[in-house]
């Protein structure tokens, strides 16, 4: 028995070494590595730019809206500096290989991912890019916020956020017409009586997806106690000790207990957002990519969705509330070059190709969304209404407003906001079960 | 011989009906007509809109057949380049499993050696380990090669994964057969590696059949392995392929192509379970009694 | 020739098996932070690992939900199979037939077959289920709320996995020797009777082989708590895998990668099975008579 142990620790042993030798060299073999360029590169050292190649690794999936205009914005960079673009289409599971390529050595020139998961969990694979930045002249066209939001997370411009998205109350003009509602609400209370007109008209008043109950709990909570509060709750725990906790989970509980909910919510995502497209329910608490989502999920053949989508600020809760109504949750997808990457500036010049200018444009207007170069006037149909609160906004938040601070119980967090939605708990419930989390 | 004999058996009772067994009819109807509803509802899933899906109205077919998600399918969505790569995977790597696991099978079933009992019980252990406890090492072993973002990586992953099984699959089929060939073999002067491959091999061809259907189903709708060493469109296979489908959703909100690739996807396997289901049926009951 | 047609299996199964687990064990007591890092910057933690995992609720619950899984699901899944398998070989009609399409399930991708449950079977206001039920006059069940979701699910995952088992069932019937029966009937012993007396006591090494097969099957658990929780994970659908991805690899707003703490979920996970196993070969004896 005791040689067999041998032999197996020593075939291990000679495994690993195996696996460690190729770590130790992989640094100076990364050239060669890539079978697929190892022809562009053998010829680097004296090549002229139309060998050169740069690889980048893109978060989308070949065939969707977004990759469409990316290669063309490839091709047409292509066309201009004779530098080809190598896409690999990873998907959104770019998140689970990126950082482990990157650490290897891969050859990546360019990634992209959520912005705020580019600027802290990628942050030490990112090259900075102020210089390059400052010298295209960026932050001329740049929406201000999305910089600033990337360099409050790396301290530096490390990645060229694009496709931004805001957030707030989504509704059907249709139905606000029919209910006889003029104004958009501005608080908590106006909410309420816009609520109690659309359930008046025969309308569901919201909907809610499973998927996004801590989307709208973070915007009640947030409101009250601000980004830093509700962090630190998340962290920490005290929610009994919070009045503005027990005020936030018993405005939810009105919701539900004045029929103002669907009865189904929160239902499964995306039966929630649909009951809109279906004309059901009217209003609903989510990102500026919602009535593309919804529009393309009710899409009959050729025959397009007949809605006008209106848009507002979630409204401010109380009277005493932190933060003003123009706070919202901004993101974006961003952009990066990688540290190792032997073209940063060519890599740099692509990523601008993509995210400014006439792509920046076909991009918001293919995709439905918001252009991230301000030059671009152009705002496609189905959000124009949200352009004016989005060029209101005074600060950001992050996904969930802080509710994901805590790594360790996020999905607990998840799961008793879900059964506050429920109405399977009631506010005093709520914030005992919260507190419970933390023993 | 006992087996057959009372199958027999129970083929000459089943020839009247009876009362007493409509209790037991019913059970089987219903689930078989439920199993039915529910297919029969992803194959209509996939001749409709996405409104008609996510509406509940799919059975209805209102605006009627929608064969061009078919079409969107194949093209636009990349279920042309998952199919070939599962056709790739699945074909290749059931070549390379039965060329290192015939011969190590035959060995071990035929020759008595010294460790021959350790590594049968190897490979049995190897079979019970789950997954995850080897991906880790796997993955990072294969970043620092650089031989992620390759088909190879994934075929020699898929040929080493099943080794254990398909190996001791083989060994009780080897071991089942009658000695006299090899004797006859060696009489007339032949060697043994050639009495293997011109002998042992052909004989072996059902036990070859079976465990190859079974090995290409398993790599067919692979999913976990996929996920994580294949991270390009370009390199999934259906299983992940499908997965990231529903993942873009979001962006696509084509539920109509999602169903119709689902659809597509599938054929192939239903296709051979269809003609081949016996010799599944047989190979699933064989290796799952023993193993 | 017994080394020339060994090596490549037994490398193979070295490379596969021997060299991951090994590493991963090692692995668990180190902390790490991503999977690629070198040996190198590893440092030893002992058993710190193991202790954060354990002490984390999230866990606590993957760990919970699938014990729930591998026990109802397991009573539920198995007697349903037995009970089929019973139904299959008392001489029903068409047996072929049934069989053939109680399997079928199994040949769908999962993925696909979760499309279909969430969309169709369990979806609120269209469902398969509400709609039978209402029709009965009941009140429709919100069946994806956080309390049921875990319920659903594991609805799901028995109607995919009882063909299987079946499976296997009927094969250790079919070899139980028709004559057993023969005496019994006529010695009048009732069907309920034979059941009890000769198919159960005779299914043993049957039914050991089940529950391996089922003990393995829940502890990967892993596509179906992804496709019922599709935009992140969630308490009520979290299992170990699920939540071991998410340390190794880093989910939505998970910014710090815990590799090590990753291996030592694998490394609880096969300790789980290692103890299981056991306990089936201690408490379930291997039948008398060599099926």
């Amino acid at each position: 028995m005791k040689k067999v142990i041998a032999l197996i620790l020593s075939a291990a042993m000679a495994f690993s070494m195996v696996a460690c030798g190729g770590a130790a060299s992989s640094g100076s073999t990364s050239e060669s590595a890539s079978t697929e360029s190892t022809a562009n590169s053998a010829s680097g050292s004296e090549s002229t730019a139309s060998d050169k190649e740069i690889v980048y690794w893109s978060m989308w999936n070949d065939g969707e809206p977004q990759s469409e205009v990316i290669k063309q914005a490839a091709a047409a960079y292509e066309e201009k500096t004779g530098v080809h673009v190598k896409i690999e289409w990873k998907g959104r599971d770019i998140t689970q290989v990126l950082k482990a390529s990157l650490d290897a050595g891969e050859k990546i020139d360019v990634f992209d991912d959520d912005f705020q998961r580019v600027s802290q969990q990628f942050v030490d694979n990112c090259l900075s890019l102020e210089d390059m930045a400052k010298a295209a002249g960026y932050e001329d066209f740049a929406v201000a916020a999305l910089p600033a939001a990337v360099r409050g997370w790396a301290g530096e411009l490390v990645a060229i956020p694009y496709q931004p998205y805001t957030s707030g109350v989504f509704y059907t003009k249709s139905s606000f017409e029919k209910a006889n509602i003029t104004a958009e609400p501005k608080t908590w209370e106006e909410f309420m009586d816009v609520c109690q007109k659309l359930k008046d008209a025969g309308y569901t008043p919201l909907a809610q997806d499973d998927a996004y109950t801590m989307y709208t709990f973070g915007f009640i909570l947030a409101r009250m106690v601000g980004e830093d509060g509700v962090k630190e709750l998340a962290m920490n725990g005290g929610w009994a000790a919070s009045e503005q906790a027990k005020q936030a989970a018993q405005f939810v509980v009105d919701l539900r207990e004045k029929g103002y909910l669907s009865d189904t919510a929160p239902d499964a995502y995306p039966n929630g957002e649909n009951e809109l497209g279906m004309g059901t329910a009217s209003m609903l608490v989510n990102a500026s990519w919602v009535p593309g989502e919804i529009t393309n999920n009710m899409k009959e053949g050729d025959v397009e969705l007949d809605e006008t989508w209106g848009m507002f600020n979630f409204p401010s809760m109380t009277a005493q509330d932190k933060d003003p109504s123009t706070v919202a949750n901004i993101g974006a997808q961003a952009m990066a070059v990688n540290k190792k990457s032997e073209h940063p500036q060519e890599a740099f010049d692509f990523i601008m190709t993509v995210t400014s200018g006439e792509f920046d444009q076909k991009m918001a207007l293919e995709c439905n969304g918001i252009p991230a170069d301000t030059r671009n006037e152009e705002w496609p149909e189905m959000i124009a209404n949200v352009r004016e609160a989005f060029n209101a906004q005074t600060d950001v938040y992050e996904w969930n407003m802080g509710l994901n601070a805590n790594e360790n119980l996020k999905e607990a967090i998840n799961d008793v906001i879900n059964k506050l939605f429920e109405g399977g708990l009631d506010a005093e419930g709520f914030v005992t079960e919260m507190d419970a989390l933390y023993k | 011989m006992k087996t057959k004999h009372a199958k027999a058996k129970n083929q000459d009772a089943g020839s009247k009906l009876r009362l007493s067994q409509l209790p037991a009819y019913l059970i089987v109807v219903f689930w078989v007509i439920f199993t039915f509803v529910l297919l029969g509802w992803i194959f209509a899933a996939s001749l409709s809109t996405s409104r008609e899906i996510y509406t509940g109205e799919v059975l209805k077919f209102a605006s009627g057949f929608h064969f061009d998600n078919y079409i969107t399918a194949w093209n636009s969505q990349n279920v042309s380049v998952f199919f070939m790569n599962s056709v790739l995977y699945a074909t290749v790597s059931l070549i390379g499993i039965q060329l290192i696991c015939a011969p190590a099978a035959y060995v071990l079933a035929r020759f008595m050696f010294k460790g021959n009992k350790l590594l049968k019980n190897c490979f049995i252990v190897a079979m019970s380990i789950p997954s995850i406890m080897v991906i880790l090492p796997l993955y990072s072993a294969a970043v620092q090669m650089h031989l992620t973002g390759t088909r190879s990586l994934l075929i020699i992953l898929y040929i080493c994964l099943n080794v254990p099984f398909t190996t001791t699959f083989l060994l009780n089929f080897f071991g089942s057969l009658s000695h006299t060939y090899e004797e006859a073999a060696a009489i007339d002067g032949c060697t043994p590696i050639r009495t293997f491959w011109k002998i042992m091999m052909p004989l072996a061809q059902p036990g070859l059949v079976t465990v190859g259907i079974f090995n290409f189903l398993a790599v067919w709708n692979e999913y976990f392995m996929a996920m994580i060493f294949a991270s390009s469109d370009s390199l999934k296979n259906v299983g992940m392929g499908l997965f990231s489908m529903v993942q873009a959703m979001k962006s696509n909100g084509n539920m109509g192509g999602l169903f119709a690739a689902v659809v597509i996807v599938f054929m192939p396997t239903f296709i051979i379970y269809l003609f081949l289901s016996e010799k599944i049926i047989a190979g699933i009951t064989a290796g799952g009694v023993k193993g | 020739m017994i080394v020339l047609f060994l090596t490549p299996a037994v490398l193979a199964f070295g490379l596969m098996f021997l060299y991951p687990v090994t590493r991963t064990v090692i692995m668990s007591m180190f902390s790490v932070k991503n999977v690629t890092d070198p040996v190198s910057t590893w440092q030893f933690v002992g058993l710190q690992n193991f202790i954060d995992i354990i002490s984390n609720v999230t866990f606590r619950r993957a760990m919970m939900n699938i014990l729930r899984i591998w026990l109802v699901g397991g009573i539920f899944t198995l007697s349903i199979s037995l009970l089929f398998a019973v139904i299959l070989t008392s001489g029903i009609k068409g047996k072929r037939f049934f069989r053939a399409v109680i399997y079928l399930p199994n040949v769908v991708s999962a993925v696909a077959l979760a499309i279909m449950w969430t969309q169709y079977v369990f979806s609120s206001k269209y469902g398969l289920f509400n709609h039978v039920i209402k029709l009965f006059g009941g009140k429709a069940v919100n069946w994806m709320s956080s309390g049921m979701k875990f319920w659903s699910m594991l609805i799901a995952f028995i109607f995919g996995a009882v063909g299987y088992y079946m499976l296997i069932f009927l094969s250790g019937i079919e070899r139980i020797p028709a004559d057993l029966y023969e005496a019994a009937t006529i010695d009048g012993a009732s069907k309920i009777g034979q059941f009890r007396h000769i198919t159960l006591p005779l299914l043993r090494s049957v039914f050991k082989t089940n529950l391996t097969f089922w003990t393995i099957n829940t502890i990967t658990f892993f596509v179906w708590s992804k496709m019922f929780s599709p935009v992140d994970s969630e308490m009520s659908t979290m299992a170990p895998i699920v939540y071991m991805m998410n340390l190794v690899f880093g989910g939505k707003g998970i910014t710090e990668t815990k590799a090590g703490s990753g291996a030592a979920v694998g490394v609880l996970l096969a300790l789980c099975v290692l103890i299981a196993f056991t306990l089936f070969n201690v408490l379930i004896k291997d039948d008398e008579i060599e099926l």
